[in-house]
């Protein structure tokens, strides 16, 4: 995702770096529509959906965060606020399975096409703001459960707000050579050396939590550096995210125990409060998840 | 001997600042208001510490709640002045819109009080959801007048 501030980017940079991408896109306009379009051959009908399970799913992807309008009490999934980037402004859509202005028209295929390669029903690319990036290592059972729960949730019939982009970025064909540089959507894959919660941890953190997504360093294209989780440091892209592993990292001196404390309730060990877009991601998804599940978390950040 | 006899000349130093109505020093200002709001904080992280522990001294939150609740009576002097440059994290719009600035802090210990009446009920759950209640009316306060965390005075440079 390429989020959530006001862009402090000086706009010279915008513009050189527009141009040189423009050209680049036009260059490559013929080949750019099959870039970056690998969706793998799965079986989605060999799980049968669980729709509770779905639900919980829904939070451990952090969902209602961006597709919920949270701070002007928004209805549920029908549309979330905008995202600010330096590309323009993106604005998570209507995802109540509404036919004509939700996603009541997308089948299972669609959907999971979606979560994992990134394009949509009609064969374009959608824009990483959707954080496809993170969820390409869902587990397909989880997407099946979770197309079954959204299924179940009340359709809104609320037309999404189109996003205000700045051009070249609002072309979905550049994203193709995007996602060819940045997108690998390989399947989680365990490490049979470390215990089942390190796993269970490394799976939410690295998929459905997408929580790379804010907390790594990006670069002028929005690209994920490969210091993962490692912070951005002050950041054109957003207000920032503190380094959760590696050397920077805040919270090496917290407990196993004070990590689940604040993915539940927002408060750290000294006493401060969580803050910026961290506390939507604990009220809106990690407080939902089970203890064992946030140990699990807690488990993998404290290996990193 | 000689310390002893530096020490009494700048204490009486400091203790002449007051009456001399000189202008508040920047970094003392700075110095005293983040010590107020790690006061704050000192509770919170015990209430925290009682709650994560299972402490059996659920009593004692509502004496923190309290002592939160009477803290904030002093944010709004602590942040009279306006000093929002040096080692701070506080935003120049504190000063622009003052009386937001002290609703939410009113609006902090409306939410310390209800977790002082959680704790004195004695239910877990209440207490949890009460505490959540009390940091989310810190987080409203921070996220417009307080410096987002990666550009803290704290972070490393
Ligand atoms: C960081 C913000 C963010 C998060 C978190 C997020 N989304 Fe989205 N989502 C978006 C944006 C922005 C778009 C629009 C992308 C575009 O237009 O190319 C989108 C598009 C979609 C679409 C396509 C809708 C359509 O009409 O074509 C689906 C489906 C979707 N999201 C489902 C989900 C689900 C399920 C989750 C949780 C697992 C989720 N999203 C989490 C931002 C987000
Ligand atoms: C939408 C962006 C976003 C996402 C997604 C996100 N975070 Fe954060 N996170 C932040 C920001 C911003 C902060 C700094 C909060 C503050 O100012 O106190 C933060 C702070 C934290 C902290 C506390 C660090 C400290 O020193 O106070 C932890 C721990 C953390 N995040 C863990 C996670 C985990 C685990 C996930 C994934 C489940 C995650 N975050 C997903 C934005 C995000
Ligand atoms: C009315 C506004 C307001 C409210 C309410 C508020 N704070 Fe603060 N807080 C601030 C500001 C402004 C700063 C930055 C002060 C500075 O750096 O000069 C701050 C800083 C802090 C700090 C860091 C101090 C330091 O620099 O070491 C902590 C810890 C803290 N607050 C905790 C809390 C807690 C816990 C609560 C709720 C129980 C809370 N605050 C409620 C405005 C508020």
């Amino acid at each position: 995702m390429l989020a959530i501030r006001t862009s402090k980017m000086t706009k010279p940079i915008i513009w050189l770096f527009g141009i040189s991408v423009a050209a680049a896109a036009f260059g490559y306009a013929f080949i750019l529509p099959g870039l970056g379009q690998t969706a793998k051959n799965v079986d989605l009908n060999a799980y049968s959906a669980d729709v509770e399970r779905g639900a919980y799913v829904l939070r451990m992807g952090g969902c209602v965060v961006c597709h919920t309008d949270i701070d002007n009490g928004g209805v549920f999934l029908a549309g979330g606020a905008g995202l600010e980037t330096p590309f323009g402004t993106f604005y998570a859509p209507n995802i109540t399975p509404d036919t004509e202005h939700g996603i009541g028209a997308m089948s299972l295929e669609d959907f999971y096409v979606a979560m994992t390669a990134g394009v949509t029903p009609d064969g374009e690319h959608y824009f990483p703001s959707f954080p496809y990036t993170s969820y390409g290592h869902f587990k397909t059972e989880d997407i099946v459960d979770l197309k079954a729960y959204l299924d179940t949730v009340e359709p809104v019939a609320r037309p999404s707000q189109p996003h205000e982009l700045i051009w070249p970025f609002s072309n979905r064909q550049f994203v193709g050579v995007w996602k060819s540089l940045y997108h690998t959507p390989e399947p989680f894959v365990p490490n049979d050396a470390e215990s089942a919660s390190w796993n269970r941890g490394a799976y939410l953190v690295n998929g459905p939590g997408h929580c790379g997504e804010c907390h790594t360093a990006r670069n002028l294209i929005g690209g994920m550096s490969t210091n993962t989780l490692e912070g951005t440091g002050k950041s054109s892209f957003s207000s920032g995210a503190p380094a959760i592993a590696g050397s920077r990292s805040t919270i090496r001196d917290w407990s196993l125990n004070d990590l689940v404390f604040y993915l539940q309730l927002g408060l750290t060990p000294d006493g401060d409060v969580s803050g910026g877009k961290m506390i939507d991601v604990i009220e809106h998804g990690t407080s939902h998840l089970t203890g064992e599940d946030l140990e699990a978390i807690a488990t993998y950040l404290k290996s990193l | 001997m000689l310390g002893r006899f530096l020490a009494a000349v700048t204490l009486g130093a400091l203790i002449a600042v007051p009456g001399s109505h000189a202008r508040a020093n920047g970094d003392s200002v700075i110095e005293y208001r983040q010590h107020l709001m790690r006061a704050i904080g000192g509770h919170m992280a015990a209430v925290a510490a009682v709650v994560k522990g299972r402490l059996p001294l659920t009593e004692h939150i509502a004496e923190h709640a309290e002592l939160i609740e009477k803290a904030a009576e002093l944010v709004p002097a602590a942040f009279e002045e306006q000093v929002s440059d040096g080692l701070t994290d506080a935003q120049p719009e504190i000063w622009s819109k003052m009386d937001e600035f002290v609703e939410l802090n009113a609006e902090m210990a409306q939410a310390s009080a209800a977790l002082a009446n959680a704790a004195e009920e004695g239910d877990m759950r209440d207490i949890a959801m009460a505490m959540q209640s009390l940091g989310k009316s810190c987080g409203s306060c921070h996220q417009p007048f307080r410096k987002p965390k990666e550009e803290s005075y704290k972070q490393p440079r």
